[in-house]
């Protein structure tokens, strides 16, 4: 062989090497990360879910945490109105996520309405303390320019995370290895989410049990809070989406917040929907002993309250289209009646 | 930019590239440019000393060359025809002048650097010594910073400056590439400490990208990271666990964790000098051997001709003959032969010399008492290996011992190791005081229950966690077994299929990412988040 032919030889081995060494880091990665499916929550579903949405098919998005996640049902929204809109709120979610995420949402979505949480403002970066809540939704966006800028900003407030680790969590992930379980080889998790992102949650509220929350209650945004929905603000201006503040209720709210989260609001031109008000706390008639699961968090009969109402303001205020009918969007359907059977079957069995 | 970082593989894939793809005649210059990048990640401030033992060396190396040669022209002008008396006198006055310069650049480095590193060791005892005696503190402590890597490029440029004065070979004469010689900075960490006459003309000769080579050095890279990540940090969990809280666990936990420590501290070593020396194999240049199974030896002197051999070779070269072969301490010998005893004599020079190479060794390790009495141990050790070896034949020979075995090789082995381990006392706990207490829980406490019962699965690594470092030292044993066979493993990978040389790789490479001991660890419990 010439020396043309074993350079071009041994470029071929060294590029069939690389090849599979990436494909084995792929593999590798996909077994070592968490699958974040336990509990309640199951982030991965939420976010592969909406990457598995059709292109421009949401109007309306959701973010915000855990108190998003479990009040408001997409499907419901569906079928009283025929707006499509999907929650991407996740547990603890940081304003930080929730400002990358949007970017996202607006690279794959024609969205309208994006409706957020204010309590967001109020959340400290804690990227380390709370490093589940960034890696749960982080692990399973796509490589983007928007995943790395995420990382970036997460690794300038951290202590010990690297940049390189979000790219490949496997460097992050490797010690999991004396801890696998069958579970982890299930590669091929599943892709929708049937209930658009909707967390409902069946118990009621135990007034017995020792009720913890994630932050206490306090009186001032956080710099890091209002950097990030300054910035989500800025964002929708830009885009020409509509940014609704929705505050779900909960039996412990501080009022003096309403009224900073107002002023915040003004300050960008927002309409605020603040549940927790005495008069939308009685529009919405919840029932604080079959209503909540959890002091700020409503169950799914709350859920199901509180989308109505808020349905019903979005299609007063908001000329959204009603896409029921549409053959494009008759999954819709076919996923609303499944909502309908897993709820008749979930009160089936804890009818009491 | 530790070797263990991702910023250094980075660093090392670019200035591989940039080198290969510079015009031959200029790689040099890239490897230097490279070299002091590397130092600069490593401080800004750090830079003026390095740069201090170039120019000094440089410096003193072109004086020593231009005495040399005013002296060899004084001698062969054939106007000046001297006589043998005259040509003697010229002779040591060159001498002389030569000796001064070179005493001068040695007290200037080798005083740098004990002011760095021992400067606050020895005001640290004066002030105890003064607090004894009723005074206050007097010595200041600076908040000095030890340079990285000084002792080490200290060595290789004193080395090659005592070489230049025995006239050995010629001096650098372009200041850039001996600039480069004492910085380059695969071997910059950690050694091996290399000589001029080996590692100068590769460094400014040109090179080709040579796959194979290529390929063996990246293999080698893999290697250094199992040692260094699979093996030693995942030791050094259990270690530290056991020495820091030594008081807690007593019995048959420390000399448990010493073995370990005795293993963590040979594979962090020849691990960082295996990617040393796989980083300079992708570039071209074959760094010296520091390492060569020491564990396997059996002998102390053999131990020490085996472990970190770049600094044994340099103590031969440049303390113990010079020492061993002074005039002074033969006249003490002769006078031995004729009072004392005439073994006692003959052997009495090269005593004295082990016990002065490893007194300096245990100063060099560090800036403490319990490394000065680590040197003092292995000089013992040494003098004594010396001084008994006749008696010690004796007694095999009346015993009928057999020596051409394997198990008197084996029992040869594991006492040189045990005489290891025993050091490794003086030098893990955190001081000698320290050392004393753990040598006596190790005696007065039996516990070998703990060998059986889980205890050891309690002390930062689990249970997986410990099978798992027992194979991968088991691994290690293999390998190391069938290079002491010489079998050249690399070489021996190099002739199997394609695939088998693939699988092997791709297997060090994920043992390496998967079971290396780094980043913050991941807590289960810290990331099951239930509620919010």
């Amino acid at each position: 062989m010439n020396i043309c032919g074993r350079k071009a030889s041994r470029l071929a081995k060294a590029a069939t090497f690389l090849v599979i060494l990436g494909m084995l880091l792929a593999l590798a990665n996909a077994v070592l990360t968490p699958k974040w499916l336990t509990g309640l929550y199951h982030s991965t579903y939420t976010v592969t879910g909406f990457y598995n949405e059709p292109r421009k098919h949401i109007d309306v998005l959701f973010l915000g945490s855990s108190r998003i996640e479990c009040s408001v049902s997409p499907l419901s929204l569906w079928h009283a109105h025929g707006i499509t809109s999907y929650s991407l709120a996740t547990p603890l979610q940081s304003p930080l996520v929730s400002y990358y995420y949007l970017r996202e949402a607006l690279r794959y979505q024609d969205v309208q309405i994006v409706v957020i949480e204010p309590k967001l403002l109020y959340r400290e970066q804690a990227v380390d303390e709370h490093e589940d809540s960034y890696r749960n939704t982080l692990d399973y966006m796509p490589l983007s320019l928007n995943k790395l800028r995420a990382a970036a900003d997460i690794v300038s407030y951290s202590q010990s995370q690297t940049l390189l680790s979000y790219a490949l969590p496997l460097l992050r992930y490797h010690s999991r290895w004396s801890n696998l379980t069958a579970g982890d080889l299930q590669l091929n998790l599943v892709q929708e989410h049937s209930l658009k992102g909707f967390v409902p949650v069946y118990t009621k509220l135990d007034a017995s049990a020792p009720q913890d929350d994630e932050e206490s209650d306090t009186l001032s945004f956080t710099p890091f809070g209002e950097d990030y929905m300054n910035r989500i603000a800025a964002l929708c201006k830009e885009h020409g989406v509509t940014l609704v503040l929705v505050q779900p209720p909960d039996i412990v709210w501080n009022q003096g917040m309403s009224s900073q989260i107002d002023a915040w609001a003004a300050s960008w031109d927002l309409p605020f929907v603040d549940y927790n008000t005495p008069e939308n706390l009685a529009a919405l008639d919840l029932v604080e002993e079959t209503d909540f699961f959890h002091p700020s968090h409503v169950n799914i009969r709350g859920a199901e309250k509180l989308t109505a109402h808020l349905g019903d303001y979005l299609a007063e205020h908001y000329a959204l289209p009603d896409h029921r009918g549409d053959p494009a969007y008759s999954k819709w359907d076919t996923d609303y009646a499944h909502y309908m059977q897993q709820k008749a079957s979930r009160f089936g069995l804890s009818s009491s | 930019m530790p070797f263990t970082s991702f910023a250094f593989i980075l660093f090392l894939a670019i200035v591989v590239t940039v080198y290969y793809v510079t015009p031959k005649r200029w790689q040099w210059v890239i490897l230097l440019v490279a070299s002091y990048v590397f130092y600069l990640f490593a401080g800004a401030r750090f830079v003026p000393y390095l740069v201090f033992t170039t120019l000094t060396t440089y410096g003193a190396a072109i004086r020593l060359d231009r005495i040399n040669k005013q002296y060899n022209a004084q001698l062969q002008s054939p106007a000046h025809e001297l006589p043998r008396e005259d040509r003697k006198v010229l002779k040591i006055a060159a001498e002389r002048r030569k000796k001064r310069v070179l005493t001068l650049v040695l007290l200037l480095n080798f005083g740098l650097l004990a002011f760095v590193k021992y400067f606050n060791f020895i005001g640290d005892n004066i002030n105890a010594l003064l607090a004894d005696l009723g005074a206050g503190a007097a010595a200041p402590q600076l908040g000095l910073l030890l340079p990285l890597g000084i002792s080490f490029y200290t060595f290789q440029s004193m080395g090659y400056i005592i070489d230049v004065y025995r006239g050995k070979y010629e001096p650098e004469r372009n200041p850039a590439k001996l600039a480069l010689f004492i910085s380059f900075f695969p071997q910059m960490v950690q050694g091996p400490i290399g000589r001029y006459d080996a590692l100068a003309p590769q460094l400014a000769a040109p090179h080709s990208f040579d796959y194979e080579r290529a390929k063996q050095g990246i293999q080698l890279i893999i290697w250094g990271y199992f040692k260094k990540l699979v093996i030693a940090d995942r030791a050094a969990i259990f270690v530290d666990q056991v020495i820091t809280y030594y008081t807690a666990y007593t019995g048959l936990y420390i000399p448990i964790a010493i073995i370990l420590y005795a293993v963590q501290i040979y594979t962090d070593f020849s691990g960082g000098i295996d990617i040393a020396t796989g980083a300079a194999q992708i570039l071209g240049i074959d760094l010296a051997a520091n390492f060569r199974r020491p564990y396997f030896a059996q002998t102390i002197a053999e131990y020490w001709r085996r472990w970190h051999i770049t600094l044994g070779a340099w103590m031969r070269d440049y303390l113990y003959y010079p020492l061993a072969l002074s005039k002074g301490l033969a006249r003490i010998g002769k006078w031995l032969r004729k009072k004392v005893n005439n073994r006692f004599g003959v052997l009495f020079p090269a005593l004295m010399a082990e016990a002065v190479v490893f007194l300096v060794i245990g100063i060099w390790h560090g800036p403490a008492w319990k490394y000065i009495a680590y040197g003092i141990y292995y000089g013992l050790l040494i003098v004594l290996g010396m001084l008994l070896q006749p008696l010690s034949e004796k007694a095999t020979a009346a015993l009928h011992i057999k020596t051409d075995c394997f198990s008197w090789r084996l029992w040869r082995v594991l006492r040189t190791f045990a005489l290891t381990c025993f050091g490794r006392y003086l030098t893990r706990a955190p001081n000698l005081g320290d050392s004393y207490q753990m040598m006596k829980l190790t005696v007065t406490e039996f516990n070998p229950g703990i060998l059986l019962d889980g205890s050891l699965y309690t002390l930062g690594l689990d249970a997986k966690n410990i099978r798992l470092l027992f194979a991968a030292i088991l691994v290690l044993l293999v390998v190391s077994i069938l290079q002491e066979k010489g079998y050249h493993i690399r070489e021996k990978l190099q002739e199997q299929n394609l695939v088998f040389q693939w699988a092997i790789m791709l297997a060090g490479i994920f043992a390496v990412l998967i079971f290396g001991t780094y980043g913050s660890g991941y807590d289960a419990t810290k990331f099951i988040y239930e509620l919010f």
